[in-house]
């Protein structure tokens, strides 16, 4: 009787301090989470720059590009790498993709190089392909994670109707991107048929409505239940992704090098949640959050600029030019990086889950999931 | 019996296997340390310094074409095409490059594998336009950028180009009419804030010159383009 009392009780005491629209529970602050993670910084300076209000910040952008990508793409890419050296037990549970990833790596990118019709450009396009992919897993991942933290339980047909709102994006860029995805893999004459375009077209353009109207439409849907309520958060990280891979020209050079440094920022804020909240946890430990996080950073950054910057000039100086050296280095990196975090996020009653998923409050606002639960395929991955 | 002996191969075949990931990690470790050393080594030795922050793959073509060394520029152009013949823009970057670098049937061979991606495409246009320009074909470059802004009225490099072609033939107003327009619609184009300066300064407005030259320095300091700036200052200064 007392048990039924306590169910009742709390039950609508949770409910009564949820606001109107949920927003999610922060992991440094709503701010934070909001512009960094969400996504909402990068709609803000996507804007500006759409809106040729200010030459000059686009002039400082284009300016520092190369530096800001560095900061943030570069060592994000870094980042799955050094999480996945650094996690507890990787060498035990994951022995290829420790050990024997990294060797077929290099021979893949020594024979792109050497036979750069035949498969390196085979290998970009497959980059080209996989990475909206990546995109989408990763704001599906970071949509299913702040459900997680709100502590309401989302059943599979739901989280399939949110892995379909999140992948709609990538549907329209495999669609409609030249030199990759469907332009890659199907015969241009097969294409350049008026049929084949007509429902090409129509497809993508379904696939860019989809791509804005499928999570407004998840997210209204939850709202009016009232249960397994998404987060305005997780809305916002989806939709962000939405107008990277679809309002945007994904292949122009700035504006593919401004997204990437956002999604780059997303994956480096949560990673870092991550190694900080593993480091913190560990017996004996005295050293302040602040010095994990600048540690595990200054890894990921140190590592960016020799895989990036560095690399392709060891090809020059084997002899390849050093166009065809940087774009293969990036192809197999980006591929690397895809496989890589495919596993690191994807493990069963994988440490990060608990780590990235907790709130680090009590009550209420805690996980409420058995931990194997929180750990599956679809807390947080990152990738594809 | 049999039953016994299974779990000892087993064994022994996870060991094996164990060994040669170990294996497998120790060369790539040494591989990709060794590629590490000879890139830093390789830039130290050729350009005394570490390597900058840079991953634009059309850079050291660029670069080779400044300095006047058409064949190194010829070689990063091809090896780029050849690696990503799928990417529309960059195959008409390179195939401009090749005009440039001096390989004009190599460019032309580009231009037709990117018509034949998109016929009838406005950058497709622009790019014939900049082929003509670097051959000197300057009337009919015009009409090239004229037909490219036809169908796309907001495609920048024809723009950029056409007012290339104006500063040639000295009709400077028009120049900077294309290039004010060029700039508006991407205010991050290098060489159009360079032209721009040098409209100015060729019609007397040197304080202007020095804002423009000072943008692209900033965007891409090349020698041409520092020069420029050093002389239009001289001149503001007079």
């Amino acid at each position: 009787m007392t048990a039924v009392t306590a169910v009742g009780a709390t039950a609508p005491a949770a409910a009564l301090r949820r606001p109107a629209v949920y927003p999610g529970q922060p992991f440094v602050g709503f701010t934070f989470d909001y512009l960094v993670i969400g996504g909402g910084f990068s709609l803000l300076v996507l804007a500006l720059l759409a809106s040729g209000t200010m030459p000059s910040a686009s002039v400082f952008l284009k300016e520092h590009l190369w530096t800001f990508v560095l900061l943030s793409n570069s060592a994000h890419f870094a980042g799955s790498t050094v999480r996945l050296y650094t996690r507890p037990g990787s060498f035990r549970d994951l022995p290829f993709l420790t050990m024997g990833l990294p060797l077929v790596s290099l021979v893949v990118l020594a024979l792109g190089l050497v036979f750069p019709g035949a498969l390196g450009q085979n290998l970009l396009s497959l980059y080209l392909t996989w990475s909206p992919y990546h995109y989408s897993a990763q704001a599906y991942g970071i949509a299913v994670l702040y459900c997680y933290r709100s502590g309401a339980p989302w059943d599979e047909k739901e989280k399939r109707w949110l892995r379909l709102a999140c992948f709609a994006p990538f549907l329209y860029s495999f669609l409609t991107i030249p030199g990759a995805g469907l332009t890659w893999l199907m015969p241009a004459a097969a294409l350049a048929d008026p049929a084949a375009a007509a429902v090409r077209g129509f497809a993508a353009t379904a696939a860019m409505v989809a791509s804005f109207a499928a999570p407004l439409a998840l997210f209204v849907r939850h709202q009016v239940s009232g249960r397994a309520r998404l987060p305005l958060i997780s809305l916002l990280a989806v939709l962000a992704n939405a107008v990277w891979l679809v309002l945007l020209s994904y292949q122009v050079a700035m504006v593919l090098a401004v997204i990437t440094i956002f999604h780059g920022l997303q994956y480096l804020a949560i990673l870092t949640i991550v190694h900080v909240k593993e480091q913190m946890k560990r017996p004996g430990n005295g050293a302040p959050a602040w010095r994990h996080a600048a540690g595990f950073y200054a890894r990921c950054l140190g590592l960016g600029y020799l895989l990036f910057q560095v690399w392709p000039h060891a090809f020059v100086l084997a002899g390849f030019s050093y166009g065809e050296s940087l774009l293969l280095v990036v192809s197999v990196i980006n591929i690397h990086h895809f496989i890589v975090d495919a596993f690191i996020w994807r493990l069963r009653r994988d440490p990060s889950y608990a780590a990235a998923a907790a709130s680090g409050g009590s009550g209420g606002d805690a996980v409420r999931h058995p931990p194997a639960q929180a750990a599956s395929a679809d807390s947080f991955r990152a990738s594809g | 019996m049999g039953r016994g002996l299974l779990p000892m191969s087993t064994t022994l075949s996870a060991l094996r296997v164990e060994k040669l990931y170990r294996l497998a990690f120790r060369l790539g470790l040494l591989i990709a340390v060794a590629c590490f050393v000879a890139g830093l080594a390789h830039v130290a030795v050729t350009e005394h310094r570490l390597p900058g922050l840079e991953m634009d793959p059309l850079v050291r073509a660029r670069n080779a074409l400044a300095q006047g060394d058409k064949a190194a520029a010829a070689r990063e152009y091809r090896g780029l095409a050849a690696v990503n013949s799928r990417d529309f823009d960059l195959l008409l970057q390179a195939a401009e490059g090749l005009v440039r670098a001096g390989d004009a049937p190599g460019g032309a061979e580009l231009i037709g594998r990117a018509w034949a991606m998109n016929p009838g495409h406005p950058r497709v246009q622009t790019t014939l336009g900049w082929a003509l320009y670097w051959t000197k074909k300057y009337d009919e470059a015009a009409s090239r950028f004229e037909s490219a802004l036809r169908a796309d009225p907001r495609e920048v490099r024809a723009h950029a180009g056409l007012a290339e072609v104006r500063l040639e033939q000295r009709r400077y107003a028009e120049a900077e009419a294309s290039l004010l327009r060029a700039l508006e619609l991407d205010p991050t184009i290098a060489s159009a804030h360079n032209s721009l300066g040098v409209a100015y300064v060729l019609t007397g407005r040197p304080q202007r010159a020095v804002e423009e030259f000072g943008i692209a320095a900033r965007l891409t300091p090349t020698p041409d383009i520092l020069t420029n700036l050093e002389r239009a200052r001289g001149e503001a200064a007079r």
